[in-house]
């Protein structure tokens, strides 16, 4: 090995360089300035190296640093979560006041629209089950001043009929239930037909429409709104707007569907309108029936369908 | 020709120990000071010291303690040369037990840097702080010998395995070129 040919004996090696130190140390000691640029020199070389493996270093670093804040994130987190769940319910609440608002601003504005009529807002409370609202009950009754045959309405048109009033609640029977029939004109034309709902039509939302003459003039999403001759629903409610017209069979009529004007999918709030047009009379009782449409207590419950 | 050879191999040599110097001297200095546990840096240049030390010999390891001294002399030291002395003197130290060296073994060399670390801590505290009239080596072994020795040891096995590795490597060409 190279250590046994060593010339110099390690012993006297050390001293000689542990004399060298010895007068490096003082004569650093004591000429600091000259020994300066020898610091400087050996930083400078030093420094860029030691820069570069730094931000290895710091990277390494970094990630165990991300490793032990892994448990106060989780901690973080949690109470992040908990503060989340707190304010999007009251998020929640708030969107459904705002909600709650434009469904009442929208009242308001189609009661200005009717406003002929003497309204009553009321709350959609119960339905039967499925997407549409074909029979729903709404929160104001008798006491409210709420009668059989009362016409419903909702957004900008026609929601339905009131088939059933308790003292604080009534039941609505919409357009598109199945045995609702409403005697309708067309707007542009003043040509009458009958809209009556459908089951088999319910789930996409669309009525048919019968018995339209063949002598009509009439196109696509032309507006249909209760007719002059309709005995339950007052004129001129929009119900909502045509299409898909086709030539009956028997050549005579055209036969069509509609799109309500109402989206039956999410009513919630409605308005009913407390007059009731008056019921045909004969001519010994008449005094009797406008006493009864007058406490706006009874009406003729015999025939639901309003043609 | 022979001569030249072994002139070769020398060369080799300390290029090699200046190569793993500068590495640990950056990574000491500039990585483990961000992996620090209450501060404490281990001290790989001791790590190579008593390694090539161990390996080579008392004239290796007193010039590879020279080298690592007059480094940190010259980066952090106030005076040059005090470093120098104490890494050379502990290299000189752990080169005297060469003749226990044997390829497999990391005991000896493991507890020869425990050795050196301390050794070279209290000529430290000797130096540095004995002379100034500080008198509290209790609190000083506690607080800064005792954790550094043991974060030493604990970053010599990797060292000093790669060390010996290459030691093993060099000597291994060398015994096939003659």
């Amino acid at each position: 090995m190279r250590k046994k040919k060593f010339p110099v004996n390690p012993k006297h090696f050390l001293i000689v360089l542990g004399g060298l130190c010895c007068l490096l140390m003082i004569g650093s000691f004591r000429f600091s300035e000259q020994f300066a640029p020898l610091k400087t020199a050996v930083g400078n070389a030093i420094a860029p190296m030691q820069k570069g493996i730094n931000t290895v270093g710091r990277y390494i670093a970094d990630q165990l640093d991300i490793l032990s804040g892994i448990q106060e994130l989780l901690d973080e987190n949690a109470a992040l979560k908990e503060e989340i769940a707190a304010l999007s319910y009251e998020n929640e609440i708030l969107r459904q006041d705002q909600y709650e608002l434009d469904n009442l601003r929208e009242l308001y504005n189609l009661g200005q629209n009717y406003s002929d009529y003497p309204m009553v807002a009321a709350r959609i409370i119960s339905k039967e089950p499925g997407n549409w609202y074909h029979m729903f009950t709404i929160d104001k009754g008798a006491e409210d001043g709420l009668a059989v045959d009362m016409n419903v309405i909702a957004g900008n048109g026609l929601v339905g009929l009131i088939t059933e009033v308790g003292k604080n609640y009534a039941v609505v029977r919409s357009i598109i239930d199945d045995r609702s029939s409403v005697s309708g004109m067309f707007l542009s034309s003043s040509d009458t037909c009958i809209v009556s709902g459908d089951l088999t039509l319910m789930n996409e939302g669309l009525i048919r429409v019968e018995a339209i003459s063949s002598a009509a003039d009439i196109s696509d999403n032309d507006e249909v709104v209760t007719s002059h001759i309709s005995d339950k629903y007052l004129q001129g409610i929009l119900i909502g707007y045509i299409r898909d017209i086709e030539l009956d069979s028997n050549n005579m009529t055209y036969n069509a569907y509609l799109i309500p004007a109402v989206d039956f999918a999410h009513l919630e709030d409605v308005l009913v309108i407390t007059q009731i047009k008056e019921p045909l009379q004969p001519l010994d009782d008449a005094e009797e029936a406008q006493e009864e449409t007058a406490s706006g207590e009874e009406s003729s419950e015999e025939d639901t369908s309003s043609e | 020709m022979n001569s030249g050879r072994k002139g070769n191999r020398f060369v080799i040599r300390c290029i090699l120990i200046l190569i793993e110097i500068v590495i640990c001297f950056l990574l000491q200095t500039a990585v483990f000071p961000a992996l620090a546990f209450a501060g404490i840096v281990p001290d790989l240049l001791m790590t190579v010291v008593a390694a090539n030390a161990y390996t080579r010999g008392r004239i290796t390891g007193m010039l590879t303690g020279l080298a690592c001294g007059l480094l940190v002399d010259c980066c952090y030291g106030s005076i040059i040369g005090l470093y120098g002395l104490l890494y050379m003197v502990t290299g000189y130290l752990c080169g005297c037990v060469v003749r226990f060296y044997a390829s497999d073994d990391y005991t000896i060399p493991i507890l020869l840097t425990a050795a050196g670390e301390f050794f070279y801590c209290v000529l430290y505290y000797a130096a540095e702080y004995l002379l100034r009239g500080q008198l509290q080596f209790g609190a000083y072994f506690m607080q800064i010998i005792l954790p550094r020795i043991l974060y030493t040891v604990v970053a010599a096995v990797p060292v000093y395995r790669g060390i010996n590795s290459l030691h093993l490597r060099l000597w291994s060409r060398e015994h096939k070129e003659e």
